[in-house]
């Protein structure tokens, strides 16, 4: 209850902090004056690795919706999911079997990102595309294991723009979440790592 | 007679006069010499400012050999993630090609499903990895911290093979990876590294070929 609780309340802090910055980034005189409209969201899939801890690396598919409130920081609503996570080794132990039939990871978050190191690349030598490493913090929600559990997300990423409104992601990201698959009376901290490689269109 | 001389004697002396003073006047540069007068609100000439900060790269010329140590962190499959460290050479064959030498460890702790029992001894717990990569310079650029520094910066895809030890067991994997490289000056730069270990592995009975992807960052010498 306390969880659930606390995970509303997250959820709403979280939308009102988005909402504030994206209101008051709107109504900056920036946007005012020059009447700046388009080309601060992004929509992305990505295609990468998940390595479940305790559980064997599975393949996982994403989506992102990106909104770049500043030139430094964004915002960024993220989904992911591993539809079918294999029996661990510890699983296949005969005595032991199948801890659970749902074998699929998903996971959920809202993260604010913030450019590091911002850059270009030459792809030819008059040629300079935009590229930026960023780092991302923020809180969602892991469902695995029949559970679901308040997560935090640390992670980082790079980002290449090759051309202005195709841009090319790799990401890291720690899925950080408290787990029971044993049953017993003491959650786990986890630790889950994901690894991607995404497309995004800006628009 | 004297009449008839008069007219012309007049206009040559008029016209002497008038090349005379012409000839005062370009000498002076002004007729009357009407620049005298600026004597006193002399004309000022400003200067552009000439002290246009010039980009000082890092002098790289001789260098082919990057020294360092990294630490990140190492996912290891059926496990968890746990903290590793180690040590890295690389040698830059060319401009966009390199060779490096990978040697690290990482202690992993008892997976949750473990339980009570002890599956692994503890120094079957150490997971040491030594890997050969070859990488290729994908994207050669620079990158900005703040407004007024910049630092050049370049994308590397690797791959390569590696021997690792856990879980009692010695196998070949195989390696492969993203590296971002910034030099921060001529002889130190530092690396934010993806390698993904495929090895395969037989621990109780289940023989099968694991994933293990690692984080690193690193900080080499350059000489």
């Amino acid at each position: 209850m306390d969880n659930r609780l606390q995970y509303i309340l997250l959820i709403v802090r979280n939308l009102s902090f988005i909402f504030a910055l994206l209101f008051s980034t709107l109504s900056s005189p920036v946007f005012a004056q020059n009447k700046v409209r388009g080309e601060i969201i992004d929509f992305g899939v990505n295609i990468g690795m998940i390595a479940i801890e305790d559980f064997p690396t599975s393949e996982a598919l994403g989506a992102n919706l990106t909104f770049r409130a500043t030139e430094d920081f964004f915002l960024q609503l993220n989904v992911m999911q591993a539809s079918s996570v294999e029996l661990s080794s510890f699983e296949k132990q005969p005595g032991q079997g199948k801890l659970f039939d749902d074998r699929n990871f998903l996971h959920y978050d809202v993260l604010i990102g913030y450019n590091i190191f911002q850059g270009e690349f030459f792809t030819g030598e008059k040629t300079a595309n935009l590229s930026a490493l960023y780092a991302v913090a923020g809180v969602g929600e892991t469902e695995f294991g029949q559970e679901s559990r308040i997560a935090t997300t640390i992670g980082l990423g790079y980002q290449v723009a090759f051309n202005r409104r195709y841009i090319l992601r790799l990401d890291f990201r720690d899925y950080i979440s408290r787990r029971n698959i044993n049953q017993g009376d003491d959650d786990a901290l986890t630790h889950n790592f994901h690894f991607s490689a995404g497309f995004s269109y800006l628009f | 007679m004297t009449n008839l001389i008069k007219p012309p004697l007049l206009m040559l002396t008029i016209l002497l006069s008038g090349m005379g003073l012409c000839l005062i006047a370009s000498a002076q540069n002004t007729i009357g010499d009407a620049a005298s007068g600026q004597s006193e609100n002399t004309v000022r000439i400003i200067e552009p400012k000439k002290d246009v900060e010039v980009a000082k790269a890092a002098a790289i010329d001789d260098e082919r050999f990057e020294l360092g140590g990294f630490t990140g962190v190492l996912a290891v499959e059926d496990f968890n993630a746990n903290l590793a460290w180690g040590l890295s050479l690389t040698y830059h064959i060319s401009t966009r090609f390199v060779a490096q030498v990978n040697y690290g460890v990482s202690d992993i702790e008892k997976a949750t499903l473990e339980g009570d029992n002890n599956f692994l001894s503890d120094s079957d717990r150490e997971f040491i990895y030594t890997n050969f990569l070859a990488g290729y310079k994908i994207l050669p650029g620079r990158s900005f911290l703040g407004k007024s520094t910049k630092y050049n910066s370049d994308i590397y895809l690797l791959g390569g093979l590696g021997r690792i030890e856990f879980a009692g067991d010695t196998n070949t994997s195989f390696v492969f990876g993203t590296s971002y490289r910034v030099v921060f000056t001529d002889a130190l730069t530092g690396n934010l590294d993806f390698r993904g270990h495929m090895v395969d592995r037989d621990f109780l009975d289940d023989d099968k070929t694991t994933f293990n992807p690692e984080l690193v960052f690193g900080l080499n010498i350059l000489f």
